[in-house]
């Protein structure tokens, strides 16, 4: 995968990026339909079908306007499988929260498009001259920033993807977030300069979110909050605009799609046993369900960047990223690795072990779980090899 | 008896009767069709408090001052300001050319 980075980078920068998500896309929605209950509304698939095309060209298009008229309308199935499938009446303020931030944060983007399309009578981003003024350049990447998104921004992340149904979480945390990423990759090219304000806001950031999510009690509001901690080391990666940590980016992007996913649908097959997503209640899982806790187990520790996974290789490319850039740095997002890795293990640990709890009776595993989760954590071993 | 000692027995006497409630609910023989763990009312209280602590949260101005300043501006402004100087030096030497051929960073790098 990082050869095909580089030749991309050599060659066609977009194409590149964009067939890497595109696959993970495809990846997703294949294991999500897998997922999906047999007896559905026909309203779900078509939304689920609805999103999966805006996605589909999102990345996909080449012009600037294309791609932000179709970022904003993944908005709306995505809202439409928050508010109509959601669990909890706490949907509604989660899907305001989504919405309003998205907007809001992508305003200014509009206007820049605006403006520089004219300027440059073309929306293809090879036509134009750089961003100029930081604080345009940093204007035109707020929208990507709350997508991605990064602390102070993030505060719609973990109510919209709680409140989602499993397909949402899974949709929302695999490829909705790296359409930020995305974003942030398309407009890398007209930075004139270091960004160490926003670096410096996703660094500590970052760090924030780690120990936000040791004392998360609801375990989807913790596996939504490492999301924050991950695109931290992303959005970091992207900033500093080298050959390695592009690379670190991508696989970042692609390893912590297929995880969080992969961590939400688990997280919903202990709810369908336990009914509930406190930590105080999932518990002593491993006797429980074993075989389940497996995937539990391996999906946690990759997403800490375990070798040999691709989590792994996506952290070492970005410390190799970050000691070109300053090795002084290497601490505080050294840092940032060792509280990805406490929360990952808090995770693990709490809902697997601990003192066993009275449960009446529960669902045994199907082959369809065996199968989504083996699909989840397979290809993190597989793509390293790529 | 003393005053514990009495509050102590009242205690337990509730604990007994709360843990006598939960097995008779949980080993109940009609209970069969029941799912899950048992449903406590005080956690659900607790998972709601946590959902909703935002809408509830009443900042005080002067700890939320400190906490403002204190673990958010100070700490970011200090890394920014530093990682601005760290960087500034470094541009500065690679652009005067003070940097030879030979010590340049990832030369080994394809």
């Amino acid at each position: 995968m990082y050869l095909a980075c580089c030749l991309g980078m050599m060659l066609e920068f977009h194409l590149s990026w964009g067939g890497i998500l595109l696959a993970l896309t495809s990846g997703v929605f294949f294991v999500m339909v897998m997922s999906l209950k047999p007896l559905r509304p026909w309203s779900y698939s078509v939304v689920l079908g609805v999103l999966f095309t805006l996605l589909w060209l999102t990345f996909t298009t080449r012009s600037f306007i294309g791609f932000y008229v179709f970022f904003e309308c993944s908005l709306i199935p995505t809202i439409a499988l928050i508010l109509g499938w959601g669990y909890q009446p706490e949907r509604l303020p989660a899907s305001y929260y989504f919405l309003f931030y998205t907007l809001v944060s992508s305003l200014p983007l509009l206007f820049i498009i605006i403006s520089y399309t004219s300027m440059y009578s073309s929306s293809l981003l090879c036509f134009w001259d750089g961003l100029g003024d930081s604080l345009i350049f940093v204007l035109a990447i707020l929208a990507f920033l709350v997508k991605l998104p990064v602390y102070f921004a993030h505060v719609w992340l973990p109510k919209a993807h709680v409140e989602a149904p499993v397909t949402g979480s899974m949709v929302l945390a695999a490829i909705l977030l790296k359409l930020g990423g995305y974003g942030l990759y398309l407009v890398q090219g007209l930075c004139t300069h270091s960004e160490t304000l926003v670096m410096g806001v996703c660094m500590m950031g970052g760090v924030f979110s780690c120990l936000i999510c040791l004392r998360q009690s609801d375990v989807k509001s913790l596996i939504a909050y490492s999301s924050v901690a991950h695109m931290s080391f992303v959005i970091l990666a992207m900033l500093m605009c080298g050959h390695y940590s592009n690379a670190s980016s991508i696989l970042m992007m692609v390893s912590h799609g297929v995880c969080s996913s992969g961590l939400f649908y688990l997280a919903y097959i202990f709810y369908t046993r336990i009914w509930s997503r406190s930590f105080l209640l999932t518990r002593s899982t491993v006797s429980l369900l074993p075989y389940l806790c497996f995937w539990w187990l391996g999906l946690s520790f990759f997403n800490m960047g375990l070798p040999p996974s691709l989590n792994f290789f996506s952290e070492m490319y970005f410390f190799v990223g970050v000691f070109n850039l300053d090795w002084s740095m290497a601490f505080l997002t050294g840092a940032l690795s060792f509280f990805s890795s406490c929360y990952c293990i808090y995770l693990y640990s709490s809902t697997s072990h601990g003192e066993s709890l009275y449960i009446s009776s529960w669902l045994e595993y199907s082959l369809k779980e065996y199968l989504v989760s083996s699909t989840h954590l397979i290809p993190l071993l597989v793509l390293v090899l790529i | 008896m003393s005053a514990e000692s009495v509050l102590a027995q009242e205690r337990k006497r509730i604990r007994d009767a709360l843990k006598l409630q939960y097995q008779r609910e949980i080993y109940h023989p009609e209970g069969i069709n029941n799912t899950g763990a048992k449903f406590d009312p005080a956690v659900q209280r607790f998972m709601a408090m946590r959902a909703t602590s935002y809408e509830r949260f009443k900042p005080t101005s002067r700890r939320s001052l400190l906490f403002l300043f204190g673990v958010y501006i100070i700490p970011i402004w200090s890394v920014v300001y530093f990682m601005d100087k760290r960087l500034e030096r470094k541009e500065s030497i690679l652009s005067s050319g003070k940097v030879s051929y030979r010590d340049r960073t990832f030369k080994f790098h394809t």
